[in-house]
């Protein structure tokens, strides 16, 4: 399970990356608008038709194929067979990897107090 | 597609912008988000694409399967990247190309 030593989190939006690009390479509003969605327009098209989407220094888009599988209704109970897709998943680069490691360690060092324990994971980060 | 395609690509949509501006902009979009994630422990919320945002998983006691000896597994962060309800759709039907695996 997931924890947040913080709960004050800002979300940003595409409103703030239109912002951003405005105002680092001074265009309109309007261009800027349209640099950003078609941005996200982009990676998207490209993963739908089944291309990955590899952006150097952030991470990759990676399509997985899942296999048809019986689920159940967590709520009633009953069994649902949920169809065979295709699915996307996020694989941060390395330089992104390291970076949240360096994170890790800041928000470890602010929740001290109350380290959480955790089922280990397949991979093992070993210190 | 690496970065490089998706500049040309975008360069090609928005003719009124020039190109270098616009690989400076995919870099600025990208390092916006990264700063977003990281330095305010942030979420990303792009509608119609979807959302990341940092996971913190504590510090946890771990065992050397072989040796059987215990160990503490340092605490670490991932992001984590959830598609949206229209990119699902979009993709859940995607064929999966192979070709481009050894690009990078």
């Amino acid at each position: 399970m997931p924890t947040s030593s913080d709960n004050f989190m800002q979300t940003l939006t595409k409103a703030d990356l239109i912002t951003t690009v405005e105002t680092t390479i001074a265009i309109e509003n309007h261009l800027a608008r349209s640099l950003v969605e078609d941005f996200f327009e982009i990676i998207a098209a490209t993963l739908e038709q089944g291309e990955e989407v590899k952006l150097s220094g952030f991470g990759n888009f990676t399509l997985l194929k899942k296999k048809e599988r019986l689920a159940r209704n967590p709520k009633t109970g009953a069994k649902a067979l949920v169809s065979a897709r295709t699915v996307v998943s996020f694989r941060a680069s390395p330089t992104l990897k390291r970076r949240f490691e360096e994170l890790a360690h800041r928000m470890h060092d602010q929740a001290l107090k109350k380290p959480p324990i955790k089922k280990p994971a397949k991979e093992l980060a070993i210190t | 597609m690496l970065k490089s395609e998706l500049v040309a690509h975008l360069a090609n949509r928005n003719p009124k912008i020039r190109e270098f501006l616009v690989k400076k902009g995919v870099d600025d979009i990208i390092n916006r988000m990264i700063e977003a994630l990281l330095d305010e422990k942030g979420r990303i919320e792009l509608r119609g694409f979807g959302s990341l945002s940092c996971r913190y998983y504590g510090p946890r006691r771990a065992h050397n399967p072989r040796s059987g000896e215990f160990l503490t597994a340092a605490a670490c962060a991932k992001p984590h990247f959830k598609a949206g309800r229209i990119l699902k759709a979009r993709i859940i039907n995607a064929p999966i190309i192979e070709d481009n695996l050894d690009s990078v």
